[in-house]
């Protein structure tokens, strides 16, 4: 059950974000500008894209209960990307686009709980109820993945990886289009793999 | 999460096993199926050097459903690792027309209630009559209503090797009739498809020779056109035309258009629409048709 402060602080976020991630008329797409947001994270604080300028962004659709996530949590390889990653300076955001109701949604104190039980390391785990970030950047699937560069321009959009499966034995031989991405990317070179079909389960937007 | 039991467990015998499941079995359905998946084939009997079709029937639970080979913008499509008598070969999985399954703001296509996954299975010519042989495949699929999960089964079949040519098994004649009915067919002679390429979307023109009263594609290639879009669709005589959305991730160009078209009351034909951009010359065009 929600607790009055939870149902408080969601509806806080919700109105957040419904003011200040206003779908803008450019939809996200790589090598245009990633839009700019404004969202509330897990521990109450707001945050914007474009403090970030100047830094590599990773945007990651997360939910804990849709089985290809969990087979990227359970595996420990979300958590190790996160580690490699924002030790790198890269900043990590989880995006929680579940609505309330739907599989996948979490108050904060829930997704706390989660990010200390799993060892995850995010930056920050932006709560999006209401979806609006998550229709911002059309996020399809848990897990999608989007890269932006220091200049602000989306890189990548898609897959985790090449293996569109639940089994955690795939993960071993999968390419992992992040790393990738980032890679080229920091050694100055073109993402040679910019767009995948994200795979996964569908976002869990209030209908 | 098994894990983190571990971690502050003091069980730790329990805890090999835990990591175990968490690593074989992640998100298993602790609940019953949500499909019944059997190994039917179309015939009584194996023929030595004949090739003939086995199927993999999936009953799903009602407001279940499972994917095409292009699942659309989630999901995943059913896998099978075949485990065959020496010398069997099986062909790939003949995949019915699809249905648009809306789940605002995605659209996917896969199959709700009721489908025969065919496959052709080829024996060798060294077999010996009387004896039986036993066919067996992993199945693996993600089944989703508002939730996925993923599931698996083994199944197996077990069919006697005879020299006469075989009887057609009239338990099965019915699904197998159905799918084929289903499968995408090749255009007809006489039928021709082309897509012009524009700024934000793609005009796909069929010459039918028809009269249609419906039309929907079904694109075989992720990223190509937003799925969930509308599709323009105009039903001339002898002429359908579809305008199709292009995906927001489609960063270049293609050279073919493929996919399925369903006209009228479900009649699906296999498309490979050569795509030109306006203002690219007709040579171009006739060069991409050179290279199919």
């Amino acid at each position: 059950m929600i607790s009055a402060m939870n149902r408080a602080s969601v509806l806080m976020g919700l109105i957040l974000v419904a003011l200040l991630a206003a779908p803008s008329m450019w939809a996200a797409r790589v090598g245009n500008p990633a839009p700019d947001f404004n969202a509330t994270d897990s521990t109450g604080k707001v945050q914007k894209l474009s403090e970030y300028r100047g830094k590599y962004v990773v945007l990651e659709w997360h939910n804990r209960e849709c089985p290809y996530t969990h087979k990227h949590y359970v595996s420990g390889n979300m958590q190790k990307l996160q580690r490699d990653w924002t030790s790198k300076g890269v900043i990590w955001f989880t995006v929680i686009s579940s609505a309330p109701g739907q599989q996948g949604y979490m108050t904060a104190a829930e997704e706390n709980a989660y990010v200390e039980k799993m060892q995850a390391s995010p930056t920050a785990v932006l709560l999006d109820p209401a979806g609006a970030l998550g229709h911002l950047y059309a996020a399809k699937t848990t897990p999608q993945m989007l890269i932006i560069n220091p200049q602000g321009i989306l890189i990548y959009d898609g897959a985790i990886d090449s293996k569109p499966t639940t089994e955690v034995e795939d993960i071993a031989s999968a390419e992992n289009y992040v790393n990738l991405a980032l890679k080229e990317a920091m050694a100055g070179e073109q993402v040679k793999i910019p767009v995948t079909r994200p795979y996964g389960c569908s976002v869990k937007y209030a209908h | 999460m098994p894990a983190r039991f571990c971690l502050l467990g003091n069980r730790w015998l329990i805890c090999p096993i835990f990591i175990l499941l968490a690593v074989c079995l992640p998100a298993a359905p602790a609940s019953p199926p949500h499909a019944i998946v059997t190994l039917i084939a179309e015939q009584r009997s194996i023929q030595p050097r004949h090739k003939f079709w086995a199927g993999l029937h999936f009953q799903l639970e009602k407001h279940w459903h499972i994917y095409w080979i292009n699942p659309g913008d989630s999901g995943e499509p059913p896998r099978v690792a075949w485990d065959l008598p020496q010398g069997f070969r099986a062909g790939p999985i003949a995949w019915p027309a699809p249905r648009r399954l809306e789940n605002p703001p995605l659209v996917d296509y896969g199959y709700e209630d009721d489908v025969l996954l065919m496959a052709p299975l080829d024996p060798p010519s060294r077999l010996s009559a009387g004896h039986t042989a036993e066919l067996r495949a992993t199945v693996k699929w993600l089944i989703c209503s508002n939730i996925c999960v993923p599931e698996q089964k083994q199944v197996a079949l077990s069919l006697p090797i005879e020299d006469d040519p075989p009887e057609n098994d009239s338990r099965w004649r019915q699904l197998f009739d159905q799918a084929r009915a289903q499968m995408p067919r090749r255009m007809p002679s006489g039928w021709s498809a082309t897509a012009l390429s524009e700024a934000g979307h793609f005009i796909l023109s069929v010459k039918t020779g028809t009269q249609e009263s419906a039309a929907a594609f079904f694109p075989l290639a992720p990223l190509q056109i937003e799925n969930a879009a509308p599709q323009q669709v105009t039903l001339g005589s002898g002429a359908v035309r579809l305008t199709l959305q292009k995906s927001d991730q489609l960063l270049k160009p293609i050279a073919f258009l493929k996919g399925v078209l369903i006209l009228g009351d479900r009649k699906a034909i296999a498309i490979n629409a050569p795509v030109a951009s306006r203002g690219n010359s007709g040579k171009s065009l006739s060069e991409r048709k050179r290279r199919q």
